[in-house]
């Protein structure tokens, strides 16, 4: 009997030292979290609500956001630079689209972010990009030059009580924006996420006041629009 | 009283064993064959739910299923008799949304008020719309053996019904149009049917914004301007949602086979395409929920097509009919 309880005991001991062994080899390593946030200056957007205004006065709404981000190029402070290669499509309306994930991107203080929102030339071709319905649907007519729309911000704006469409499209190579932000980012092993926020207003200022009733509330085949929504890009995100 | 027991248990064995024997004897081995449905090469990728791989047995059982009036509680109807292959899996006349594509589908039925897979959406028609009586089938001769083979148990369910079903849906895939062909350089297309290509994927039409390649459906909800004050079925996921900003939408319909239908829009209002076209070419009601891309300046609300154009446009639509679709025979009825 005592030689029995003698060995539950060594055997119970074994079994626990054997998993804590197993739990600590199996620990993953987190990759790193941009978590996606957007607002109209300090308000969180909310869809199909008017009421906000941009630089212009023009009152708007929001019914769908949607666009690529591409080509994150972290740098830390001691210069080295981190590229990531992937395609993020992220449909604001989808709360799986709102966490971006990065691997290898190791702790430490970094001193620079760049991304893309939109494709840089090699990804912006017809039938570049995996073949998903997704995709398709951000396509960009071959007719109109190829490739697949960066962004599409819709939604509506009153204009002397009455009400109009807006439909922000970018595409073709020269409308990418390029993202360029430069401040320290801490990332530690047990906090490693980075709050990415939009400010939808900025799309409509800086260095453009963007009007919808003279601008255009439609851009995809304006060129010159295009271009103001294009440059007024570069500063729609923060990082918090 | 000792001698009582051990012939009970003996007994009792000899029952279990018996009942072991008798399962393992008469079933084949468990052991579905997977099957990989074929695309079409500019078709997207399908992503198919790991807890439903697709299987041969589970196609066959879908099939039948499909075919099959047992599934009504009366037997007086199957998915067939309204989705009828050589209409396009529709039932001319009627607004019935045709089985076309389905597994590419996240929303389903005309105001998309299903959402998720199509696993999701045939137990709705299992368990809600047909209301299946699951015993009929499980006293059937032929389906317990048929869902066996499907999904190693003869114990049918409607979950099991709703997944052979779904099975059987993802195989009819439609990209054999003459417009698929093209996109494959496999022939080409006539100047009319150009003309209307391009009138279709540019900002003249303006149509590839929701009917977007290669399915010529994007899947989402949108407000086409077919009502500015609505009732009843008119006010779409409005009626999910009760959210105004969703009143009059609906999901948009592929256009494949469009040219051999008779009845457009969730309420058939429309009985031929130049009555479609003609609705996005002057017809389009202004109201809050309307989709913006359809309130352009200088074409707001209408495309103000010539007669020439319009005419195009539709001798491409007609392009997007797949006759191998209508006459594939594994589509057909089993029966």
């Amino acid at each position: 009997m005592r030689i029995i309880f003698i060995g539950c005991v060594i055997a119970s001991a074994l079994f626990q030292v054997r998993c804590k062994k197993t739990e600590t080899a199996s620990q993953p390593v987190t990759p790193t979290q941009i978590a996606l946030q957007f607002t109209v200056e300090n308000e969180i957007l909310k869809f199909d609500t008017l009421g906000y205004y941009n630089a212009a006065g023009n009152n708007y709404s929001i019914s769908n956001l949607i666009f690529y981000l591409s080509a994150f190029e972290f740098e830390n402070t001691t210069g080295q630079i981190y590229k990531f290669n992937d395609v993020y499509l992220v449909d604001v309306k989808n709360k799986n689209n709102l966490n971006l994930s990065f691997t290898d991107l190791p702790a430490g203080t970094y001193k620079r972010v760049t991304f893309l929102i939109g494709l840089d030339s090699l990804h912006n071709l017809s039938n570049a990009l995996p073949n998903t319905i997704e995709n398709n649907n951000m396509a960009w007519p071959p007719a109109m030059g190829g490739g697949y729309h960066f962004i599409k911000l819709e939604g509506k704006f009153m204009d002397q009580n009455q009400m109009f469409g807006m439909a922000i499209h970018l595409g073709r190579n020269q409308n990418c924006v390029v993202i360029n932000i430069t401040q320290n980012i801490s990332l530690k092993p047990e906090m490693n996420r980075i709050n990415l926020s939009m400010n939808i207003n900025e799309w409509f200022k800086n260095p453009h006041i963007y009007d919808l009733n003279i601008d255009g509330n439609f851009t995809m085949s304006d060129s010159a629009a295009m271009a103001k929504i294009k440059q007024n890009g570069s500063d729609v995100f923060t990082i918090n | 009283m000792k001698k009582l027991l051990v012939i009970i248990i003996i007994t009792l064995i000899i029952v279990v064993v018996n009942a072991c024997k008798k399962e393992g004897d008469t079933l084949p081995p468990f052991n579905p064959t997977p099957l990989t449905i074929k695309l079409p090469g500019n078709l997207p990728v399908m992503n198919i739910p790991a807890s439903n791989p697709t299987t041969v047995e589970g196609v066959a059982l879908g099939r039948m299923l499909y075919y099959d009036k047992i599934m009504h509680p009366n037997g007086s109807m199957a998915c067939a008799s309204c989705h009828l292959q050589s209409e396009g899996f529709t039932k001319k006349g009627t607004n019935i949304l045709p089985h076309i594509n389905l597994g590419y589908g996240n929303k389903f039925l005309w105001n998309g008020e299903i959402e998720g897979t199509l696993e999701d959406a045939m137990i709705f028609e299992v368990e809600d719309f047909f209301k299946t009586n699951i015993s009929k089938l499980q006293n059937d001769d032929t389906y317990p053996l048929l869902f066996y083979k499907a999904f190693g148990s003869t114990e049918i369910d409607s979950k099991k019904c709703a997944y052979a079903l779904a099975q059987f849906l993802r195989t009819l895939v439609s990209g054999n149009s003459k417009f698929d062909k093209y996109l494959r350089h496999e022939l080409t297309l006539t100047a009319d049917e150009l003309t209307g290509l391009t009138i279709f994927f540019s900002e003249r039409g303006d149509c590839f914004h929701c009917h977007s390649l290669s399915l010529m459906g994007d899947g989402n909800r949108h407000n086409i301007g077919l009502d500015s004050i609505f009732n009843g079925v008119n006010a779409g996921y409005y009626n999910v949602t009760a959210n105004p900003a969703d009143l009059g939408k609906f999901k948009t319909p592929s256009l494949r086979n469009c040219g051999i239908r008779t009845s457009f829009m969730h309420d058939g209002r429309y009985t031929k395409l130049d009555e479609v076209i003609e609705h996005y070419n002057s017809k389009v009601k202004n109201s809050a929920s309307l989709d913006p891309v359809l309130t352009k300046p200088g074409k707001a609300y209408g495309l103000n097509l010539t007669n020439s154009e319009k005419e195009k446009l539709k001798a491409f639509l007609l392009t997007l009919t797949d006759t191998v679709y209508l006459s594939d025979t594994a589509f057909a009825s089993p029966f």
